[in-house]
């Protein structure tokens, strides 16, 4: 028996990184994917990886409301329904504000939250029509609750998705779609590829009180957390997975002589 | 800004209490000055006094309840009424928690938590009774972030922050507004001895968004900006005064090396 037996989701950045886990685990746990990524290449070979009978590729701009609505098309048309999402795509574009490019602006806005938006209605409706329960999980960071200097759009996008998890949530909480957000810390993706540099790779695991950076499954067993029967009860929520990093501001505070 | 108000200041004798005793009676306020040393509380008595106001010296412990009920009982012989009260008054006793004595937790919950509950609750009685009045207790952004050895003090700091939520919203209806400030680091008497140091004053600056150090003065306006009239429809707010501290996770996270574009950020 698989946690996941007979539900379906989609998982909307779901060639790489923590989308791409997120599909392996879920698979292996008895349910079935629709792979939605712009990324041909890598998404039709986690589908063969997976098997096409588990997990479909279908090419997903989450920032065109058309592509988001011909996921949902494909998914219920392959396996006959659908039971959660999981959003993950994101573009990251960093500067300083002060010099940020109103392109680079719009189009981390346009993937990371319009996108997540549009993602989260198409599905959504399809369930409300069809009245279906369902469960949402948006992929935020913890940028989204502390500022990350120089990122550009990065911080406001996750932290607006937050809000826009936690506002569905609420919105949708009495037709049985229950929504909620997830926050990594500092996770080993290719969206994070300077991790390769063992020196940044060891800095960035000194200064979380865990130790050690994150991997994709880290962040993947909360998201299917989220997703499962388990969190029956959890709506409008956020979980921080993080190694605790987002509580520890004090710990670059020097001076501390008490022990 | 505090024409003919008159406020209790707890911990009034020194750092954050002294400065806000201060800055309330050059805003035009009668003080009365809190502390469980009468010796530096009447100290800053007579810096009030020299703003050409009236000051009065209570000598007391704030976790004691027939102190709280005879601070305010003095204030209202002093004063005739009472428009503000800001409570301050702490001990931190820093220690590892797995070897924190039963005793030691106690003792800073008992000042900084029951003793903010006890002098709110008889100085806000006096409040409600005339339907207007405001709170100020000083947290710390220990209250919002954890604050590693430092025993109970960020548990009671928290505590503080959701206790004068507490009250804004039970008595919002009633002329009676409560609020927080949460300063980051602030050089007091009780942070003194470590910033003698100067590599360690440098390196607590460095970490501040701002590049500096709070002085109590800094904290001392947001205090007396809540007990003012500018702040009337604020209540059951927590407001940092923390040069950015408290949101300033990110900048400790090394090698931001954005996909090649190195992006440096300096805080000094």
């Amino acid at each position: 028996m698989g946690r996941f037996d007979g539900n379906v989701c989609i998982v909307a950045g779901g060639a790489r990184g923590i989308g791409e886990k997120t599909c392996e685990m879920y698979v292996e746990q008895g349910g079935r994917v629709l792979i939605g990524d712009v990324n041909e290449e890598l998404g039709v070979e986690l589908e063969g990886r997976l098997g096409k009978d588990k997990a479909v590729f279908q090419r997903l701009d989450v920032s065109d409301e058309g592509s988001c609505q011909a996921a949902v098309e494909r998914t219920v048309g392959e396996f006959g329904g659908l039971d959660h999402l999981v959003n993950c795509a994101i573009r990251m574009d960093p500067a300083p504000l002060v010099d940020l490019p109103l392109a680079s602006w719009k189009m981390v806005v346009d993937v990371g939250l319009t996108g997540m938006f549009l993602m989260c209605q198409a599905a959504g409706r399809w369930l409300i029509e069809n009245e279906r329960p369902g469960v949402m999980v948006n992929l935020s960071s913890n940028a989204g609750v502390q500022p990350y200097g120089m990122s550009g759009a990065y911080s406001t996008v996750k932290a607006g998705i937050i809000m826009l998890s936690k506002q569905l949530g609420i919105e949708w909480a009495r037709k049985g779609i229950r929504v909620n957000a997830v926050c990594p810390g500092h996770t080993e993706t290719p969206l994070t590829a300077y991790l390769q540099d063992p020196e940044i790779k060891k800095g960035r695991s000194d200064v979380t009180p865990l130790g050690r950076v994150g991997q994709p499954v880290d962040i993947a067993h909360g998201i299917l957390f989220l997703l499962s029967e388990e969190s029956d009860w959890i709506t409008a929520s956020r979980l921080d997975i993080d190694g605790g990093i987002l509580n520890s501001v004090y710990n670059h505070m020097p001076g501390r002589k008490w022990d | 800004m505090l024409e003919g108000k008159k406020v209790i200041v707890t911990g009034g004798g020194s750092g954050i209490g002294r400065a806000t005793c201060v800055l309330a009676a050059a805003e035009g306020a009668d003080v009365a000055v809190a502390d469980i040393n009468p010796e530096t509380a009447a100290e800053t008595v007579s810096m009030v006094e020299k703003q050409g106001v009236k000051a009065i010296l209570i000598e007391m412990d704030t976790s004691k309840k027939a102190d709280a009920e005879r601070m305010t009982a003095e204030a209202l012989d002093a004063f005739g009424t009472i428009d503000g009260l800001v409570c301050c008054a702490i001990k931190l006793v820093p220690g590892k928690l797995e070897d924190l004595l039963e005793a030691d937790w106690d003792m800073v919950m008992d000042i900084g938590l029951k003793g903010y509950f006890l002098c709110a609750q008889a100085a806000g009685r006096a409040m409600l009774e005339k339907g207007s009045g405001s709170i100020v207790f000083v947290s710390s952004i220990g209250g919002m972030q954890t604050y590693p050895l430092a025993g109970a003090y960020s548990v009671c700091k928290a505590g503080a922050i959701m206790l004068s939520k507490l009250f804004g919203v039970e008595w919002g209806d009633r002329g009676v507004r409560a609020n927080t400030v949460s300063p980051g680091q602030v050089r007091t008497p009780m942070t003194e001895a470590m910033f003698q140091d100067p590599e360690i004053a440098a390196g607590r600056a460095a970490v501040v968004p701002m590049g500096r150090v709070a002085t109590p003065e800094d904290i001392a306006e947001g205090c007396v900006f809540l007990l003012s009239d500018r702040a009337r429809y604020v209540t059951a707010a927590n407001l940092p005064i923390d040069g950015g501290q408290v949101e300033s996770k990110m900048i400790h996270t090394p090698g931001r090396n954005w996909g090649g574009r190195k992006i440096e950020y300096k805080t000094t």
